[in-house]
């Protein structure tokens, strides 16, 4: 330790030409007459001396910055990602397994409206639907199809398995399928449980729902009577 | 880059050391919420989901992305630490803890996106930008020594 020379605070001697720099900056200080030539290179060796930056490095990474917050947005917002068909537009195709085996392919349902939901085993809103939906079956199944196609949101995976318990303990005699590779999540722009589509006879969607349906079985029984007159 | 200075170089490891805690952490953060309408599923390949649900993506319950956080945070503290003056810790110089812990991070990388590839047969895009994070830090640690 030394003594500043100027205010007489002791001072470690790597930081003393440091201290009196930024504390005494109008003062000339002569650290030569304060420190021994060998103090001064103890103090130089042990001083950290940082690594400067430069102008020109600040704007190489600032613009490796921009580039690499844009390409981590763009994978995170995915603006690439399907939004699913509207209203007035044809439901996309596709084909998936069923719970009680075999495969199920939208377009054989040509012909006859068919009430498309987008659902999870686990999901709390889907399990409350399906007893809505249970009622509107029993009342829609002689002139609508319904289908219930599992996306796999949220807690354990589904499978076949566990979708086909769901559908036995929920009481719901329909189909029920896997969207195992996520084709027709992508498809429709399904981004959350249950999301339900209303197709006419000619595959064409109707009017779309996110969520539970506000007005329960009358909101279902609204868009189907639409979907068959369609 | 024979432009940037030993400073530029260390400032970049500790921005994309930063972009890699966030990415990793979204990439945790995501596992425990997979419902949210952001994760980044292109197709039937491309699927982050498909990645996220396959046995690969935690061990013991743990998701596997928090070794990413872990990861990157290191490299951001080490990177600080350089561009605050400090040369050593412990037996072995910054750099080369740098150096070490960037290699760690591209092995670990590399290794799952081989699982990626051939196990799971799906691409996380976001596991890929992290893999991306960590070879240019490594290839940033590989020349400090060298920068003035």
């Amino acid at each position: 330790m030394k003594k500043c020379p100027v205010c007489g605070v002791s001072v470690k001697v790597e930081n003393l030409e440091r201290h009196v720099g930024n504390q005494h900056p109008h003062e000339t200080v002569d650290l030569d007459r304060v420190l021994t030539a060998g103090e001064r290179r103890a103090a130089r060796g042990k001083s950290p001396t940082r690594p400067a930056v430069t102008t020109r490095g600040i704007a190489v990474i600032s613009t490796v910055v921009i580039v690499v917050a844009l390409l981590f947005a763009i994978a995170v917002l995915n603006p690439f990602r399907g939004t699913g068909p509207g209203v007035g537009q044809y439901a996309p195709e596709f084909t998936v397994p069923t719970s009680a085996g075999g495969e199920v392919t939208l377009s054989t349902y040509r012909g006859t409206p068919v009430l498309l939901e987008f659902m999870d085993v686990d999901c709390g809103a889907c399990q409350q639907e399906a007893g809505v939906l249970r009622y509107v079956h029993e009342n829609y199944s002689a002139s609508v199809e319904f289908l219930s196609v599992s996306v796999d949101f949220v807690g354990e995976a589904d499978t076949l398995d566990r979708i086909q318990a769901f559908r036995t303990s929920h009481g719901t005699p329909w189909t029920h399928a896997l969207d195992r590779d996520r084709v027709a999540r992508n498809a429709y722009g399904v981004y959350s449980t249950p999301t339900t589509f209303f197709l006419d006879r000619n595959g064409v969607v109707v009017h779309m729902i996110r969520g539970s349906a506000p007005g329960g079985v009358d909101a279902y029984g609204e868009w189907l009577d639409k979907a068959i007159r369609a | 880059m024979p432009t940037l200075s030993r400073g530029d170089r260390l400032l970049l490891v500790a921005a994309l050391s930063a972009f890699g805690v966030v990415n990793a952490a979204y990439l945790t953060w995501q596992w425990y919420a997979a419902a949210s309408a952001s994760w980044c599923d292109l197709d039937a390949y491309f699927s982050c989901s498909k990645v996220r649900d396959s046995a690969w993506s935690a061990v013991g319950g743990v998701p596997t992305a928090t070794v990413g956080v872990a990861g990157f945070a290191i490299l951001l503290a080490l990177a600080v630490l350089a561009l605050r003056g400090m040369e050593r810790l412990g037996p072995w110089s910054l750099d080369r803890w740098l150096l070490l812990f960037a290699l760690a991070g591209a092995g670990v990388g590399a290794g799952l996106t081989v699982v990626e590839v051939f196990v799971i047969q799906a691409i996380c895009i976001l596991c890929v930008f992290g893999f991306a994070l960590d070879l240019a830090i490594l290839g940033l640690a590989v020349t400090l020594p060298r920068a003035d």
